[in-house]
């Protein structure tokens, strides 16, 4: 062979190393894999992987909405908001009236001197008719509602959604559950069932699962207000019994609900 | 109207259903509960990774031990007067492509030499000073042609396996691509299955599916990095051999013609 080809031939081994290296390799990627796996969420993810736990809450402030039928936010305006009557204030006792002589020369009413006012001509501009008006409602003792409603044919959600309007001071949270007209079912089955008046007040937090076929279960207080109040919101949850079974659109096989009983005096 | 008591609800999604993050911590889980082909996809991917890195770091490694000891060789090279005392060296120094480029040269030479004059280039000296005997070459380019025939070689050495790379950075993102499109088919079939369109059916099977298409660019992403930066340098490795050639031919023109 000639001198150079053997040359050739002896350098044209390859150098060794590259079985070693690719056991490293492999150490590396099962290294990252069982780190991806078993380390902490947040090396991937940030802190967004908490599951927020309330996903709706709903509070029903002030008076009740209308339930169906949706209500024109300004046609829906409360004229006359309810506010207790206003106790009778005790009149003072008055002294009768100190009886006038009876012999006395009658005194001639004075002339009214005023001369009579310049007949002044009337204003052109019309005001708008009082009904148009906006204004604030009036109160009085009980909730009355304007006249002029607006049939749109949307339904409402009941829980105060139709906030424009009778529901003042009502919030809506929704959040990402799929189905408030389910919410809105429940929440009136139960506020049916439910006493809030029992004279004292306080806050009972009720924990439920709703099954599937819309059963009631797990009831437990969640946070107590005394013997008697969570009494009550459990006898509600208890009357109730069955709801209707969940939308189909919801997926997961039950849903559990924290719900909170504020009692008013 | 009876005024109602305050009332505000809040609500749980519960259980083991509950979405959990992709990435908190159960990327494995989602990997194994997702479909056959999915896993042969992401083991292909795997596979690709694995070959990659590994002859990413097995080039890194021979590139270093290769430039040091160019470095080395060159110093002795130049410092040295006689090819003999250089070509004792090269042993140790084996791993650079210069020593191959010279190895080669000196062979040609060699046999030249002993074709001609039946005296050894061992024996002679590069510079012109203690020449007694001057021997010639029969012919120069003979030597070039065995330096360039050295120098190709070498640089198929140095780029062996770094194809691979560059296979990976184009073929591992279709590979994760084709993965993903698969989970999207069936993620719409179990949509058409369960005739719901909410979030909690289709997310988990896009979640899955996009697995795919990371993992592709999780395999392509440094096969094209170290791609280039080894192409380069083996073109860096190119330069210096022809450079070396030049010189060596430069050294042999002056003292054996």
């Amino acid at each position: 062979m000639e001198a150079v080809t053997a040359v050739l031939v002896d350098r044209e081994r390859e150098a060794r190393g590259l079985s070693p290296m690719l056991a490293c390799s492999l150490a590396l990627h099962l290294l990252v894999a069982v780190a991806v796996a078993f380390g902490p969420g947040r090396w991937l993810a940030g802190t967004t992987t908490q599951v927020p736990k309330v996903v709706m809450s709903v509070s029903l402030g002030g008076g009740r909405g209308p339930d169906n039928g949706g209500s024109n936010p300004l046609g829906g305006r409360p004229v006359q908001q309810a506010v207790p009557a206003p106790e009778a204030r005790p009149q003072p006792v008055r002294p009768p009236a100190a009886k006038t002589p009876e012999m006395t020369v009658p005194v001639p009413a004075p002339k009214a001197r005023t001369k009579p006012l310049a007949e002044t001509p009337r204003s052109e501009v019309k005001a708008a008719p009082e009904d148009a008006r906006g204004r604030i409602p009036t109160t009085g003792p009980e909730e009355k509602f304007g006249s002029s409603f607006a049939e749109t044919g949307v339904s409402g959600l009941g829980l105060g959604l139709a906030t424009g309007g009778a529901g003042t001071g009502s919030s809506l949270d929704v959040g990402n559950f799929c189905c408030p007209d389910y919410l809105r079912i429940m929440t009136r089955r139960i506020t049916e069932n439910w006493n809030s008046r029992q004279g004292v007040t306080g806050i009972t937090v009720m924990r439920f699962t709703i099954l599937h076929d819309g059963r009631i279960t797990d009831i437990g207080v969640e946070q107590s207000a005394g013997y008697v109040l969570d009494l009550t919101a459990q006898r509600a949850l208890q009357r109730v019994g069955q709801l209707p079974p969940l939308p189909t659109a919801y997926t997961f096989p039950n849903l559990t609900v924290y719900l909170r009983f504020e009692y008013q005096r | 109207m009876r005024t109602l008591g305050y009332l505000a609800l809040a609500l749980q999604v519960q259980g083991a259903a509950a979405p959990e993050g992709v990435l908190g911590g159960n990327l494995l889980r989602l990997v194994f509960r997702s479909s056959w082909l999915a896993q042969f996809v992401l083991l292909i991917l795997l596979l690709f990774s694995v070959a990659s890195w590994g002859i990413i770091l097995y080039k890194l490694w021979t590139f270093r031990r290769a430039e040091r000891q160019s470095t080395t060789f060159l110093d002795v090279f130049r410092k040295s007067s006689k090819f003999s005392e250089v070509h004792a060296v090269c042993k140790t120094l084996s791993d650079s492509p210069l020593v191959g480029v010279f190895q080669s040269g000196y062979a040609e030479l060699n046999t030249q030499l002993r074709q001609t004059g039946g005296v050894s280039v061992t024996a002679q000296t590069i510079a012109p000073g203690g020449v007694q005997v001057r021997p010639t070459l029969k012919s120069l380019p003979a030597v070039d042609r065995a330096l360039l025939r050295a120098s190709t070689q070498e640089i198929n050495k140095l780029e062996e396996r770094v194809p691979f790379l560059a296979t990976t950075a184009s073929i591992t993102p279709f590979i994760g691509l084709f993965g993903t499109v698969w989970g999207i088919i069936s993620a719409f079939d179990s949509i058409g299955q369960t005739a719901s369109t909410s979030l909690a059916v289709v997310a988990p099977g896009i979640a899955e599916a996009l697995i795919a298409t990371a993992a592709g660019l999780f395999a392509a992403i440094p096969a094209v990095y170290f791609y280039n930066l080894l192409a380069h340098r083996v073109k860096l490795f190119a330069t210096q051999m022809d450079d070396f050639s030049l010189e060596f031919l430069n050294i042999a023109e002056r003292n054996f013609t």
